[in-house]
């Protein structure tokens, strides 16, 4: 994964609580005035199995349409893998980057096994944009966020709490890290485990739960469209001092 | 071996903004792999559509600069540079007059620019501003121009070379503009001192006021080269020499680096008053010395 994956000189690394660790483009190599941080994490849990080619497809078709928007020069993205074959649930496929330097399709395959470390993934996603985004704002960058947490099943193997999301999450609206922030917690054939993720939505305070239902083209074409618009939608909200009014509450 | 990067930011004034006016100043900046140019200019408030004037003179000050570079590669002769761009500014004046069918007065305007290269620079100011040289100690020395009447405006090099100006600000030797001097110095004491003054003619004035930069202060000493129209003068509850040294503190130099740190002050500034009252115009090349193997060297104090 040449694109994503090589060391690079202008990717420095940051360190979370516990042992969570991310990535993010050295601030002195930013040029513009203002970023939105987008993190969008992937399920990669044993129960994908049955549609992981169609869930990357959604990460290669929502990051291709993100590299169209007029705002694409104003987004750093960060897209990780969740699983508990990982060091605290979470591979960073690639840190916070400029989108022209992501070639989506490069996106490495999906290796279902094991649990849903729904927690860490969560932890993770918010808390690196919360640490990058301060670090944004004290080097005079304006920022906000949005991530997309993408998954076919509810907690079960974090090392991470959920009162260490709900922190982080309270954290992210202060509007003393971000100017914004807006979190979606996206369940994908994920019928049998709805009122646990709506119960995780709740209990942590993530912004919106989306079911997506079924994992059919039609369904993962929508949902690749809806974290487009979300992401374009958040950004052109940079500036008002609010989170984007416009995010679907449905797919 | 140096490596110059310009970018600048412009920004309408309070009074602007409750009087239904626009921005009436303008900003401009270009660089490439040998030059960096940039402008600004302050649109004249008891003219006409100045903001038209004021995008006519930094446009045609940066045209004249780069065509200059076109014609002598890195070179540098100040005075030539100046000529320069005084002969592209009436020929585009002239010509933006009659094809937009616009008033005299609506050209009234000032214009300070920058031109640096490999090889030395110039800065040059025509009305009234500020020039301030950041240093890589992060000392800041600024210089304040300011004329008692109305400015001599580039428009009035049209008007038989100003003779009409002459006459009423007196005669040519009539004192008219004043340069102070400015010293902000880091970890001093009194940071802030004045160091010098001058007063220049009305024919000296009319000149514009230069300052030249060469090789070696580039390479060795200089961070910054800023421009700024008189708006600096007029942010509510902060001294001139604060505001200058706030818009200096640059936290990185890459792309719009300017604009970053004057849309942040400026929001800083308006949390201690009303903000900007004027209009306010600035433009930098900032400066880093680059090694053989491409690693930069410049502070950003």
């Amino acid at each position: 994964m040449p694109r994503l994956m090589n060391a690079n000189d202008d990717m420095k690394q940051h360190k979370l609580a516990g042992n969570f660790t991310f990535s993010g483009t050295r601030l002195d190599k930013l040029g513009a005035t203002e970023y939105t941080l987008a993190t969008i994490a992937v399920d990669e849990s044993g129960s994908t199995s049955g549609f992981k080619d169609e869930l990357r497809g959604v990460l290669e078709s929502a990051v291709s349409a993100c590299k169209k928007s007029p705002r694409s020069d104003n987004l750093l993205l960060r897209v990780v893998y969740f699983g508990d074959s990982y060091p605290n649930g979470v591979k960073e496929v690639h840190g916070f980057k400029p989108l022209a330097e992501i070639d989506p399709t490069q996106y490495p395959e999906i290796n279902p096994g094991g649990g849903t470390p729904l927690c860490d993934a969560t932890y993770s996603a918010v808390g690196a944009m919360n640490k990058y985004g301060a670090e944004l704002k004290a080097q005079d960058f304006d920022a906000n966020g949005i991530a997309f947490v993408i998954t076919d099943g509810g907690e079960n193997a974090s090392v991470a709490t959920m009162n260490m999301v709900k922190k982080e999450l309270e954290l992210s609206v202060t509007g003393e890290m971000l100017e914004s922030m807006v979190s979606v917690l996206v369940g994908i054939n994920a019928s049998q485990c709805i009122h646990l993720l709506q119960d995780f939505q709740k209990k942590t305070g993530i912004t919106q739960f989306i079911d997506a239902g079924d994992a059919t083209p039609s369904k993962l074409a929508k949902l690749a469209a809806f974290i487009d618009q979300s992401i374009s939608s958040q950004s052109q909200a940079l500036g008002t001092g609010g989170p984007s009014q416009n995010i679907s509450a449905t797919i | 071996m140096i490596r110059l990067n310009a970018d600048h930011y412009f920004s309408i004034g309070q009074e602007h903004v409750m009087q239904g006016k626009p921005c009436q100043d303008h900003a401009l900046s270009v660089t490439d792999e040998h030059t960096s140019c940039a402008a600004i200019s302050d649109g004249c408030s008891a003219g006409a559509e100045t903001d038209m004037g004021a995008r006519v003179l930094t446009f045609s000050a940066i045209a004249a600069m780069r065509a200059y570079h076109e014609e002598v590669g890195g070179s540098i002769c100040a005075t030539r540079v100046v000529e320069k761009v005084n002969e592209q500014q009436r020929l585009v004046l002239a010509s933006v007059r009659a094809a937009l069918s616009l008033a005299r007065d609506d050209m009234l305007a000032t214009c300070g620019y920058v031109y640096l290269t490999q090889k030395g620079g110039v800065a040059h100011l025509a009305g009234d501003g500020v020039i301030a040289l950041k240093y890589r100690s992060g000392n800041i020395t600024m210089y304040h121009y300011d004329w008692g009447k109305a400015p001599f405006y580039p428009q009035y090099r049209e008007e038989a070379s100003g003779a009409g100006y002459v006459r009423e600000h007196g005669t040519q030797e009539t004192d008219a503009l004043t340069e102070e001097e400015w010293h902000y110095q880091q970890g001093s004491e009194i940071p802030i001192v004045r160091t010098g003054s001058r007063t220049f003619t009305v024919a000296e004035g009319m000149c514009g006021v230069t300052k030249v930069f060469s090789k070696e202060a580039l390479s060795d000493e200089i961070d910054a080269v800023a421009l700024f129209t008189d708006g600096v003068m007029r942010v509510e509850n902060v001294e001139w020499q604060q505001v200058v040294r706030e818009l200096l503190s640059f936290k990185t130099t890459a792309g719009q680096f300017v604009k970053r740190r004057l849309s942040r002050a400026l929001k800083d500034f308006r949390e201690l008053g009303k903000g900007p009252l004027d209009d306010i115009a600035c433009a930098v090349v900032h400066v880093s010395s680059v090694t053989n193997e491409g690693e930069e060297h410049a502070d950003t104090n």
